[in-house]
């Protein structure tokens, strides 16, 4: 892919959130809707394609973790507060390449993970589980060696001990499970593909009502 | 390089590092291979060493008139590449290599291990090892192994270890069972060269192979592994016995054979994707592969059970879970051909407890009429038999000299659960297992069997006969 191929000639080990996610959509993936943005006459552009509320991000192949370095604001709802968001996080960035992700806010209370390793034995091996801040407190994940067919996709998520998490609880949709495991196939087939990606880290991934959406990304190379 | 026979019907074996004294690795290797009676040419190679077992000692491989299939080095790392030097001006094909201190001892040993390899691989020559004992096969006469092995008895189940003294134990422990024999059991040792694809695939081609039993501290070329594991396992079952789950167990597995350990969650899924069977006790590996050297097939999860003791039943039912076996439901038929040997105050059901009616009808009608009446369930897809023994005469226990013979004439398959001593077991075990009934030491053990044979069957509906990169 061109992405990538681009990345490791400049030498970069990781893609940008945007750049990561062009990866995923590539293979059909669904991710945010966003447009990267540099000054404010764009922010403007963007905000009205996108329409509130909306989630502005830093964005950086440099930056990893965002939240604690203060590089997301969300649930923006005007053309002031954007303006004010956008001015906050370039000022917060200290990189090169600083430009601002603007992306819908997607609404969703379930949050999972889906990630690509590139084990030493196994090779490329697809990862599900708990996302947001339960991936690093609870653990909860299942692995799949690639390639996945759509039985170890649906047989993965229920490998998690918090699989009831997809099912239709406490008023929310059952998550849809069909586009999940193409997610997951999908996921393996560009550790398949791309022998330069040594991770994947997709987290969250969002059920909004019941449909999945790649929410942030980060892609790891191997130069 | 795919052939693998000089290694396995060798016509000719040198054994570099022979020694004249009882006790050495280097004698009782050759005095396995002379005690079995090896059909090939055996050259002992000692420089000091006077003739070993009636056997012409020669103090090089160059110094040996005949020809050389393979060579057997029982010498420390530091000869090894000499040694490989010396074997390719006389066109030797395969090298098993006993030293330890390869990839088992750190950095240097693994850099040490990789140039033996090269080198090998130079000259077209294959390596078995480092850090092996050797290998067996009762069928050929082949004991090349240098711990002094117990005769082994011929069975269908073969064997592949990456760890030494293990790979002999192991035979011994499984003939203790009962009198369960193997077809082969090879110890490959670090790998550093042939693996357990290498292995399989000759195995595949073994006539007397039914089932191989793979213990492994680490799967090397693990992708080439999945995919020759799932298409042979196809005809012949693969019982998958690794430990090591827990983080201190995984870091002695990495001292032991410098194994590169990969995330045990990463491991389960190739396996099973793999439609391979997993173990994860040596008890346990040993009653599945049990089953499968008798080439019992478990076609589906309800089992039928029919006991003279509640309590092995319970036993039983406990194990069941965690390889998904279920307890058949019986027809209404079924409980309707069991009410004469029930009490009044029992409701017929599964398992089948024919203790109560033994005092009424005696226990070889009673195990007769319960048999019966379970094989004939459609519902039903195999029958464990549960009975107690004990060291005399006991009403209780049937002549299962006529329960075997009962056994025989179902159309399902029959497992058999015998506690009490030893003796009593085994004098039980002798007249079930002629009659076709797998016979084990306890209700856990029967029914670890049982489960092994649908995991089995559950990884081949997943694989259908394909290999993992066919899918």
């Amino acid at each position: 892919m061109k992405i990538i191929e681009k990345a490791i000639k400049e030498g970069k080990t990781t893609l940008s959130e945007y750049e990561s996610k062009q990866v995923l959509a590539a293979y059909q993936i669904p991710v945010t809707r966003e447009i990267l943005v540099n000054d404010v006459k764009d922010l403007m552009n963007a905000t009205q394609e996108i329409g509130y509320p909306l989630v502005l991000k830093g964005c950086s192949a440099e930056i990893t973790h965002k939240t604690e370095k203060g590089l997301i604001k969300v649930d923006i709802r005007n053309d002031d507060d954007a303006t004010v968001a956008f001015k906050e996080i370039m000022a917060n960035m200290n990189g090169n390449e600083n430009a601002v992700l603007v992306q819908e806010m997607v609404k969703g209370q379930r949050e999972l993970v889906i990630g690509l390793t590139r084990d030493a034995q196994f090779g490329p091996c697809v990862m599900f589980g708990l996302g947001g801040i339960f991936t690093e407190i609870l653990k909860d994940i299942s692995f799949r060696v690639a390639p996945l067919e759509k039985r170890d996709a649906l047989e993965m998520m229920h490998d998690i001990k918090g699989h009831r998490i997809l099912e239709a609880v406490r008023g929310m949709e059952a998550a849809d499970l069909d586009a999940l495991a193409d997610i997951l196939i999908k996921v393996g087939q560009i550790g398949l593909e791309n022998e330069k990606v040594k991770e994947i880290d997709i987290n969250p991934v969002l059920i909004s009502g019941s449909k999945p959406v790649a929410v942030d990304a980060l892609v790891v190379l191997d130069l | 390089m795919k052939n693998l026979e000089c290694f396995f019907r060798p016509r000719s074996l040198a054994i570099v590092g022979a020694s004249d004294q009882a006790m050495r690795p280097g004698n009782i290797l050759i005095n396995n291979l002379v005690r079995f009676n090896y059909q090939g040419k055996i050259y002992p190679v000692n420089p000091k060493s006077k003739p070993i077992l009636g056997l012409k000692t020669y103090s090089t491989i160059s110094e040996i008139p005949g020809e050389i299939d393979l060579v057997f080095s029982l010498i420390g790392i530091e000869g090894n590449l000499g040694l490989i030097e010396e074997c390719s001006r006389k066109g030797v094909k395969g090298l098993v290599v006993a030293a330890g201190g390869y990839s088992d001892g750190g950095n240097e040993g693994r850099e040490k291990e990789k140039k033996l390899v090269e080198t090998a691989h130079k000259y077209g020559m294959r390596i078995i090892g480092p850090n092996t004992v050797g290998y067996s096969n009762p069928y050929n006469n082949f004991i090349l192994s240098m711990i002094d092995t117990k005769e082994p008895l011929k069975g269908r189940a073969s064997f592949i270890c990456q760890t030494g003294q293990f790979a002999t134990n192991i035979i011994e422990w499984f003939m203790s069972f009962g009198k369960t024999g193997i077809s082969q059991c090879i110890d490959l040792g670090n790998k550093a060269d042939i693996d357990d694809s290498d292995v399989l695939e000759y195995l595949s081609e073994d006539p007397n192979t039914s089932a191989v039993g793979i213990y492994t501290e680490t799967i090397k070329n693990a992708r080439r592994f999945m995919d020759t594991a799932s298409h042979i396992s196809a005809k012949k079952p693969i019982v998958v016995f690794k430990p090591g789950r827990t983080k201190e167990g995984a870091m002695m597995a990495r001292s032991h054979t410098g194994a590169l350990v990969s995330d045990e969650k990463i491991i389960n899924a190739a396996i099973e994707q793999a439609g391979l069977v997993r173990a994860y006790r040596v008890d346990e590996f040993l009653d599945m592969m049990r089953l499968f050297a008798r080439g019992v097939r478990i076609k589906g999860n309800r089992v039928g059970i029919v006991t003279n003791t509640g309590a092995g039943a319970i036993m039983s039912i406990d194990t069941m879970e965690k390889y998904g076996l279920e307890l058949a439901e019986l027809a209404e038929e079924t409980k309707n051909a069991l009410i004469p040997i029930y009490a009044s105050y029992q409701e017929p059901g599964n398992p089948v407890d024919i203790g109560p009616a033994i005092n009424i009808k005696g226990a070889e009608e009673s195990f007769k009429i319960a048999l019966r009446a379970v094989d004939n369930d459609p519902g039903v897809d195999c029958i464990l038999l549960i009975s107690i023994a004990f060291h005399s005469n006991c009403f209780f226990v049937p002549d299962f000299g006529y329960i075997g013979a009962i056994c025989k004439s179902l159309k399902k398959p029959v497992i058999a659960s015998i506690t009490g001593s030893e003796t009593a077991y085994l004098s039980i075990y002798e007249l079930l297992e002629p009659a076709g009934v797998l016979t084990y030491p306890g209700p856990e053990a029967a029914t670890t069997g049982i489960g092994g044979g649908y995991q089995y069957t559950l990884g081949q509906k997943r694989t259908k006969g394909k290999s993992f990169f066919e899918k």
